[in-house]
């Protein structure tokens, strides 16, 4: 469904992401791990054609056998909302304060059809009802600032699935919630995902989140595809260093006693700071902050494939036999 | 053979790598001073030309400005020996308008310098003071920029009798409230950031919070304000010196010498042109200037340094 | 090291009309950390967690019951006590870029609370000395905060907060505005100096891993209520109330 081949984005001759391939198929979910200052939203944005002015894109992203760079701004705005939704990050910015929900969802709505009101505002009813919230007549009177950031988090999603888009891209959705709310906000994104047989593209800096929802990873590093495969068995077992040190750094939940208070031996960091746009090292991007570089980093490293659906990036990856998560 | 290159190296070719090195940095200044926004540039010579007149005249200028001489009365521009022509008094053109200049910015300078202190000091006090004294006190200023200043400055003059003092301190009341009000905005944002809390934590008093860590934050807004009041106290100077009430002569005026020009109009146009085109250009230079920095400050903030 | 007791704390921003509708923004708080305790706080948003560390500080007038730092009633203070009160303990804020004035380079922003609160100029051999308790150059004091990363400005701001030797640190949720891959290493930084100053420390956090890696006991805050409290790892594996385990399964859905 989505092909992304030899996409180059650079803002003042920077380079800020560049993919060789990525494929998601219908009714794939994939999701986008990284950092901020990673590219991950770049890239996102580039599918969209919502990248910055200032930023240079080349390359191809097919999106169901149409090129999307480079397209007429008029064709782009078709297959915005109508065959791609894009869920936006921060509901507190993203919706219109001074609109009532019921018309900013009809809007979308009726930005791709020709339907009458009565039609659209049952379709808008029965938006509000997919994305589980209750008392549709309240929610459609209401605005922004009387819901919610779960209940405003929900609206966005009904307004990206109005038109039953074939791609779903969710760009960090949960990062501005609180936590419970956010276990109910991925519920309803995997579960629509199946409903309506939608991709989804999850953008998101947390690679627990990304695994609970989708069924591949990209691991995103200075604007570089480090690593790419399934969820699970790249968290069980990594390749490159980088998602290496991102699982080990990842402060996770005690389970047992022995990981509860005090034991600050299982906190772990990756040396140094993500550079900013323009200050990465040739080569390897993560060479500088990692503890096995070798010589070869230094130079360009291209996408070798470890396993089937398995790639990465890495010149020195963990080998079987080490143990993963062992960072300094 | 080593040491004789080494002394090649460090006498010959000293000179000409300082002289790279100087190409360089000229190279690097000029691409600077070609970022800066035209605006800038422009204002910045308008109001510079301005000052540079404006203190020449403490030294020099052409002729004497009371010196009257009735037989070359209502010479044209470009006249020998008087640049921009005479007035009906044979007084020279040029002077006048230098002497104006003067004026203008000694006016202009004081009454916003004055009123740019006390109203920066109100508004970070109404910003730091919450809750209902900060409601009425910022109610109040809104009254009082709404109140017509030229109507100030005429009761004023009426009061202590016309002339530069009462033009400098109807500009002041006028605008303390003004430049109140520009700061207080800025001045509750920036108190609402945690570094501001962080140092009343490690207890540090509010006046010193106020100094040290808000005015340095909100100083491109104050700076931007100043320079726009300057362009409106150098118009609202002329306007009271049109009206009669600002510099009495024979200090000289811009005003007063476009008010004593427009009976002239008929037989000597050039006199009403020249003062009109000088107060045009002085405002035009510092509104320009206020917009050039307001640019320049702006996007500074957030970007590299 | 020093104690924090509160007992029957009611706190809102409106106490007047508080008492009458009887709806605090913090109601009924009775807890206690020990002398060298690590407490942790754990709530989501508009629990009050971040109202109470500052109560606990006294950047907010204490409006009913006590809150007590050896003993000493934070209501009844006078200006010279509450001066003493801040050099008992110190604050540090979940974003470190908005702590520190964008103005100011680093050695004079962290040299703040010693001038202000001893009086005195530190030396910048002491500045360079408190850098290198958190792993820093000499180097940073020279620049200014947007030079420096998240991550590094975190560390700046513990050595800030403990440059004028508190015997309690507060944190408000010091990891969560910080990138993935230093997260770690400030929190670290924290329970590691807290041993060495043999300091008290309370922990505010959204995030029950965060809080259930470092911290002795846990309190559990919703809309202003304790709800459970105790021992980090009984409240953590063994979750009695609700809503506890209604937080503890949300984290363990996105744990690795």
């Amino acid at each position: 469904m989505l092909i992304i081949e030899n996409l180059h984005v650079s803002i003042a001759g920077h380079t800020v992401a560049e993919v060789e391939k990525l494929e998601l198929a219908n009714g794939q979910r994939i999701g986008f791990v990284g950092e901020s200052g990673s590219g991950k939203s770049m890239i996102v944005m580039s599918i969209l054609g919502l990248q910055p002015k200032s930023a240079k894109v080349t390359g191809s992203i097919k999106f169901n056998g149409v090129e999307l760079i480079g397209i007429p701004a008029k064709k782009l705005a078709d297959i915005r909302g109508r065959l791609i939704g894009l869920v936006p990050q921060d509901p507190t910015k993203s919706l219109n304060p001074t609109m009532r929900i019921g018309k900013q969802i009809a809007e979308a709505i009726s930005l791709h059809s020709n339907a009458g009101k009565k039609a659209i505002l049952r379709r808008v009813r029965e938006l509000i009802d997919n994305v589980r919230l209750p008392d549709p007549d309240r929610i459609i009177k209401s605005y922004p600032h009387q819901l919610s950031g779960g209940q405003q988090q929900r609206v966005l999603i009904a307004i990206a699935i109005a038109c039953e888009p074939k791609l779903l891209i969710a760009d960090e959705p949960t990062t501005a919630l609180d936590v419970t709310v956010q276990g109910e906000i991925l519920n309803l994104l995997l579960t629509l995902s199946k409903e309506l047989d939608m991709g989804l593209l999850f953008v998101s800096h947390e690679l627990g989140v990304v695994r609970f929802v989708c069924q591949k990873v990209a691991v995103i590093y200075g604007g570089q595809v480090a690593e790419f495969g399934n969820a699970d068995s790249i968290i069980k077992q990594p390749a490159h260093r980088y998602t290496d040190a991102l699982i080990a750094a990842n402060i996770s939940l005690p389970r047992n006693e022995i990981e509860v208070a005090g034991n600050t031996n299982q906190l772990h960091s990756v040396r140094g700071s993500v550079p900013s746009i323009g200050e990465f090292p040739d080569g390897c991007r993560f060479r500088n902050r990692c503890d096995f570089a070798i010589d070869s980093c230094r130079s360009f490293v291209p996408m070798r494939q470890k396993d089937k659906d398995h790639y990465h990036r890495c010149c020195n990856p963990i080998s079987s036999a080490e143990k993963p998560n062992v960072t300094h | 053979m080593a040491c004789l290159i080494q002394g090649f190296v460090t006498n010959g070719m000293a000179p000409i790598m300082a002289e790279q090195v100087h190409n360089k940095e000229k190279q690097r200044l000029w691409v600077k001073f070609s970022q800066l926004p035209a605006t800038l540039i422009i204002g910045g010579i308008l109001v510079g030309f301005l000052l540079c007149i404006a203190l020449l005249s403490f030294v020099w200028t052409p002729y004497d400005p009371i010196a009257m001489n009735v037989r070359d009365r209502y010479l044209p521009i470009g006249s020998e020996g008087y640049l921009l022509g005479t007035d009906r008094f044979g007084r020279d053109v040029l002077t006048q308008i230098i002497m104006g200049a003067r004026n203008s910015l000694f006016v202009s300078i004081i009454s916003t310098l004055v009123s740019l202190m006390i109203g920066t000091l109100l508004g970070l006090y109404v910003a730091a003071a919450g809750g209902r004294i900060q409601n009425i006190i910022s109610r109040t200023i809104d009254v009082g920029v709404a109140i017509p200043g030229i109507l100030v400055a005429m009761v004023l003059a009426t009061a202590i009798g016309p002339g530069n003092l009462a033009a400098i301190t109807a500009i002041i009341i006028w605008f303390i409230p003004v430049a109140a009000r520009v700061v207080i905005g800025p001045a509750v944002q920036v108190l609402s950031q945690d570094y501001i809390e962080a140092a009343f934590g490690y207890g540090r008093k509010k006046w010193f919070v106020l100094f040290n860590h808000v005015l340095p934050n909100i100083s491109s807004t104050i700076i931007v304000q100043a320079s726009v009041m300057f362009a409106a106290a150098i118009l609202i100077e002329a306007a009271l010196s049109f009206l009669g009430v600002g510099a009495q002569s024979p200090i000289a005026s811009w005003g007063r010498t476009l008010k004593e020009a427009q009976p002239l109009m008929e037989i000597a146009p050039s006199l009403m042109v020249v003062p009109g085109l000088a107060i045009v250009l002085a405002v035009l230079g510092f509104n320009l200037l206020g917009d050039g920095l307001r640019a320049y400050l702006d996007p500074q903030q957030t970007r590299k340094r | 090291m020093s104690h924090i007791d509160v007992k029957n704390f009611y706190f809102s921003y409106a106490p007047r009309s508080a008492r009458e509708t009887g709806i605090w923004t913090l109601s009924n708080l009775n807890f206690s950390v020990e002398a060298g305790g690590f407490l942790g706080i754990v709530g989501e948003s508009g629990s009050g967690k971040s109202t109470l560390i500052r109560n606990l500080c006294g950047l907010l007038p204490i409006t009913e019951g006590h809150v007590h730092i050896d003993g000493c009633n934070l209501a009844s203070l006078s200006a010279r006590e509450m001066i003493d009160l801040r050099r008992k303990i110190q604050l540090i804020y979940q974003n470190p870029r908005r702590s520190f004035d964008p103005r100011m380079r680093i050695g004079r922003s962290i040299s703040q609370p010693i001038r202000s609160l001893e009086k005195r100029t530190p030396s910048d051999e002491e500045l360079a000395n408190l850098l290198a308790s958190v792993g820093l150059q000499a180097e940073h004091l020279n620049r200014f905060p947007h030079e420096l990363s998240g991550g590094q400005l975190q560390r700046i701001a513990i050595a800030r907060a403990l440059s004028v030797r508190p015997g309690i640190l507060l944190a408000d949720e010091p990891t969560s505005a910080l990138d993935v891959s230093v997260q770690a290493q400030a929190l670290k930084m924290i329970a590691e100096l807290r041993e060495q100053l043999k300091l008290t420390v309370v922990l505010v956090s959204h995030d029950l891993a965060v809080v259930g890696r470092v911290t002795d006991s846990i309190i559990v805050l919703k809309d202003g209520v304790i709800v459970e409290a105790g021992n980090t790892a009984n409240v953590l594996l063994n979750p009695q109330h609700a809503y506890t385990q209604k937080l503890a399964e949300a984290a363990a859905v996105v744990s690795l």
